[in-house]
């Protein structure tokens, strides 16, 4: 099931962020891990806006317990993907390490038309009367 | 006292007779990360102590915290004591998660003896 299907453009990153958090808080996702995976697809929308070509387009599905968020652009490509963490003084640099950190699973395809990017989460049924833990 | 509107964020500075207090409310990401960056840059230009007070603050990105340690590392070697203080939610777990509140979070960084 599509929840979100959008353009992304650099004048739409709060507009997106706030789709993605409604939609995926709609599926179910909360505080903490709705934060983190809302983050995730940030990181990899903000990536397209910077490095990709400047426009892409993000979907969001959900299937089951599974929500999943594809990000795409037709940009050069990656040429080399990182994901390490700067030591705290570094600028720079930290954004795919933070979408792999805070979401289940990133999966990156570069190839010369572009790249798609996927993080993925699971949602956690809801417990009616949980306290504590 | 000054107070200035973004889109998604706002912030407001307090020039105290030992310290500056800057506040930022709202949620920042990419696109604010520049105006950050002059914010706290004027504000350590001008003050021998700054506070950063988060508590109002309820999304950063990375290109935030590369504004804030970027910020920090000025800070320092303009013998400024630069700290972020009244970290909440969103803002203070993706600081921790990075190890950027070690350095930069609320026990001040003392100046560093390298400089």
């Amino acid at each position: 099931m599509t929840l979100v299907s959008e353009v992304i453009t650099a004048a739409a990153l709060a507009r997106l962020r706030h789709a993605v958090t409604a939609a995926a808080g709609s599926a179910g996702l909360t505080e903490g891990a709705l934060e983190d995976f809302v983050l995730a697809v940030h990181e990899l929308v903000t990536n397209v806006v910077r490095h990709g070509g400047g426009a892409g387009e993000l979907l969001l599905r959900q299937d089951g317990e599974v929500l999943t968020c594809q990000v795409t652009d037709r940009g050069p490509g990656l040429d080399d993907v990182a994901i390490r963490l700067p030591a705290p003084e570094e600028a720079g640099h930290r954004g795919l390490w933070l979408a792999q950190r805070l979401s289940g699973a990133l999966v990156i395809d570069s190839s010369p038309g572009g790249v798609t990017a996927s993080v993925t989460t699971r949602i956690t049924p809801r417990r009616p009367t949980a306290q504590g833990r | 006292m000054t107070v200035e509107q973004e889109t998604t964020w706002q912030w407001r500075c307090d020039i105290e007779p030992d310290r500056t207090v800057v506040r930022l409310l709202g949620e920042i990401d990419m696109a604010g990360a520049d105006r950050l960056r002059d914010v706290l840059c004027k504000a350590i230009a001008q003050a021998a102590r700054v506070d950063v007070d988060l508590a109002q603050l309820t999304f950063i990105d990375s290109a935030v915290i590369n504004t804030l340690v970027t910020a920090h590392r000025h800070a320092a070697d303009l013998d400024v004591r630069f700290t972020l203080v009244n970290l909440t939610g969103q803002v203070r777990r993706v600081l921790a998660v990075t190890g950027i509140l070690h350095t930069l979070g609320e026990m001040p960084s003392p100046p560093d003896p390298s400089a």
